[in-house]
């Protein structure tokens, strides 16, 4: 799969994240609940507005879709 | 809250002396701590984590606690006592009888919850400064980092971050339960040897492994401080700093735990497949709050009527038997405790069994981890006026009543966002006003009395939101919208000890304040209607027309003609509802020296008559806008006394005047612009 952002990419697929948020904060809100490059998400499930749950490390953080369409992530099945 | 006065030699603060520290200036509203040559602890670790059930296990008291991210809003301090098991200094010469080994209490600091010592709100700059920016010698003499066994390596920044300084660092291990389930095992040896720090595993809700993290942090203070840890090049930048802490903590995750539950669909994701659904959670979220809103008035009520009951009667009854044993019945000593204080603390009292249902209700809820998908759930809507999803919880509860939802308004990590929602609760319509809605509707409105109320609940979720965009477009402006990025915990089976705990703990602070400020007030409008203003009557033995209570009544109900309803007795019952909400109905129909008609009664006889002729005559002719203007004017003005002390415990006095103001302005300017349009039709 060619690199796409978060909240393009399918539910269930193992993925690696290749870019986090611009905004410092932002990634460093992501960072500290494990989101930050090179780390495997999965898509869990879709929330309303386009938000999604992800699933990094074993852990789940819903994320609105505002956020996710700055992650960059590679498919990595 | 003051700090226990240290022995210390005083140091002055060059730096920054207005610095808070543990020492020295901790304000936290929880406890006071251990004696003052105890050494200082403090509990850190990252939101939701078990921080907060820890700290109420070691020192028995009740911080707030709850299964999702911000609940530890403030500093607690507490004395944790413990009994010295053994030798733990390192010393030669001692047979264990120094003072380290005889020391068998700390005081016990709960920090906020926060990631890294890079703060990004309010909370987490106060640990920062408690940790980090103190001066070394105010800084406490360990930190007990709780750290997550389920998601290990978000827990650990804040150890790798602790680790490159000199404090002491024992690290407290919890959801090793969860942990398990999730087949990830933890070797808390090879951990610490990779820390380079003590690792205690303990359960802190079944309060197992307490003693065994008592003897470690005795051990850790017998040893030197430690050495900071290397972190390699020391001028790394930012971002390689962080990417050389991630390393370091991936390593320590790597040799420290065994298996990943990464790719496995655990029940909480199954019932996330529901509750966090675009459709389906919604509709969960509404009917859980139905729930919490049909079982605490449906169950309450009884309750609440039988307290009425029996303060009004039996106790009311023995208190006049009481004074007139003992020559005082029938004088204004016996109006005074029977009709002021008896009478006053018995409403406070009626409130208990509503308050702790909610309260009960709203624990279950932090416990299991719901308030995460709630917040979830809620956060498009919410946002609309620049709260996030989990301001919901305290509106919908304001529907039931206004008291409990400003304190639920803790359940806000930020503080701005805290004050906003206390300011936005007391426009959501309670059921005391519902009994004021019901009498109009049936007197002016007959069959169409249902539709009334329902116009009022519309009225009032209109009020919230208008206000709300007001205030977020005027004082609240610089507030920024907060992405929604939140931590969702695995759902768990609430205990027992810890509802009862969390509930009772709210319970006494609603009661501690509420109490002073109902008996005060209650007592001031008895004795406003006692005191006479005309020659001829006596004290406590006054119609109220001429009592001083019905002359202010007179005073202010020339305000009142812009809105159409000007008659003293109706505004008197508004001055009366200012108190509670619950008495309107009564002290109106007692300045009509009529009955009080019966709840839900279709003949209201007299008193219907009378009100139905004030609104006719104030509003030259238009009665039914007039009506309008007035509920508007009931729903949108201050709910009750109670409400304003909860509101003074939460935001402090300032605000909660503020509140008054707000809500006596958008009453007023609502009502005098419905009933001069409304009069332009009918």
């Amino acid at each position: 799969m060619t690199p796409t952002t978060l909240d393009r990419a399918p539910l269930g697929a193992p993925l690696l994240l290749t870019a986090t948020h611009p905004d410092a904060n932002v990634a460093r809100r992501l960072a500290s609940l494990g989101l930050r490059r090179g780390v495997r998400v999965s898509l869990v499930q879709k929330l309303a507005g386009g938000g999604r749950i992800l699933s990094v490390n074993g852990g789940r953080i819903a994320v609105d879709a505002g956020v996710l369409a700055h992650l960059m992530v590679e498919d990595v099945a | 809250m003051s700090a226990p006065q240290s022995t210390r030699p005083v140091r002055t603060l060059p730096i920054a002396p207005a610095l808070p520290t543990v020492r020295a200036a901790c304000h936290g509203p929880v406890g006071e701590g251990a004696g003052a040559d105890a050494p200082i602890i403090a509990l850190a670790g990252a939101p939701n984590v078990g921080k907060s059930t820890l700290f109420n296990a070691l020192t028995g008291l009740r911080a707030t606690t709850g299964n999702w991210p911000g609940t530890t809003v403030d500093v607690g301090r507490g004395a944790w006592r413990f009994k010295p098991d053994g030798k733990v200094c390192a010393c030669t010469e001692c047979s264990g009888d120094c003072a380290v080994n005889r020391t068998s209490e700390f005081t016990l600091i709960d920090l906020p919850g926060a990631y890294s010592l890079d703060p990004l709100s309010r909370d987490e700059e106060l640990t920062r400064t408690l940790l980090v920016d103190a001066p070394v010698a105010e800084r406490p003499d360990a930190v007990v980092v709780v750290a997550d066994a389920a998601h290990l390596a978000r827990s650990l920044y804040l150890v790798a971050q602790l680790r490159e300084t000199t404090h002491r660092v024992v690290v407290a291990l919890t959801m090793n339960d969860v942990a398990r389930k999730a087949d990830i095992e933890v070797d808390s040896y090879a951990l610490a040897e990779a820390l380079g720090c003590p690792v205690v595993v303990l359960d802190p809700r079944r309060r197992q492994g307490l003693d065994n993290l008592a003897r470690v942090v005795r051990e850790a203070l017998a040893r030197p401080t430690p050495a900071p840890r290397l972190t390699g090049t020391p001028a790394l930048d930012d971002l390689s700093r962080d990417d050389e802490r991630f390393a370091w903590v991936e390593s320590a995750v790597s040799a420290g735990t065994t298996g990943s539950g990464a790719e496995r669909v655990s029940t909480s994701d199954r019932i996330d497949r529901v509750a966090t659904h675009p459709v389906a959670g919604p509709l969960l979220f509404l009917a859980v709050m139905w729930l919490v809103f049909q079982v605490t008035t449906t169950v309450a009520a009884p309750l609440q009527d039988w307290l009425d009951g029996f303060f009004s009667g039996p106790v009311s009854d023995a208190a006049s038997a009481v004074l007139g044993a003992i020559g005082l019945g029938g004088t204004w000593v016996e109006g005074l405790i029977v009709d002021g204080l008896v009478a006053g603390v018995g409403m406070l009292l009626t409130f208990v069994p509503l308050m702790a249902l909610m309260f009960v209700l709203l624990a279950l809820l932090e416990d299991s981890g719901y308030m995460a998908r709630a917040a979830v759930v809620t956060d498009r809507l919410m946002r609309t006026i620049g709260l996030p999803g989990k301001a919901f919880l305290p509106l919908v509860v304001g529907f039931g009543c206004n008291v409990p939802a400003i304190a639920a308004t803790r359940i806000l990590g930020d503080a701005r966002q805290r004050v906003l929602v206390s300011l936005l609760v007391p426009f959501t319509s309670c059921t005391a006003r519902l009994t004021v809605y019901v009498m109009l509707g049936t007197i002016f409105f007959e069959r169409a009395a249902g539709t009334a109320v329902f116009v009022m609940y519309l009225a009032s979720i209109f009020a919230v939101v208008g206000v709300g965009l007001v205030l977020r477009r005027t004082l609240w402006r610089t507030m920024g919208a907060e992405p929604l990025v939140i931590d969702l915990p695995p759902y768990q089976a609430p205990t027992a000890r810890l509802t009862a705990a969390v509930s009772w703990t709210r319970l006494q602070g609603f009661l501690r304040t509420a109490s002073g400020i109902i008996v005060v007030t209650v007592c001031a409008v008895w004795l406003l209607q006692a005191i006479p203003t005309k020659p001829g009557y006596g004290f406590g033995d006054v119609p109220v027309r001429d009592s001083a209570y019905g002359v202010a009544a007179q005073t202010i109900a020339p305000v009142f003609a812009p809105a159409g309803f000007a008659q003293w007795q109706t505004a008197s019952a508004l001055v009366v509802g200012f108190v509670a909400k619950e008495a309107v109905i009564s002290s109106w129909a007692q300045t009509y020296a009529v009955e009080e008609p019966e709840e839900g009664a279709e003949d209201l006889g007299d008193f219907g008559d009378q009100v139905a002729a004030a609104f006719e005559s104030s509003s030259g002719g238009h009665p039914l806008p007039a009506v309008w203007a007035f509920l508007w004017f009931l729903m949108a003005y201050t709910p009750c006394v109670a409400t304003l002390a909860a509101q003074r415990r939460e935001v402090g006095l300032k605000w909660a005047v503020f509140g008054v103001a707000i809500g006596l302005v958008v009453a007023w300017v609502g009502a005098v612009a419905i009933f001069q349009v409304g009069r332009l039709f009918w």
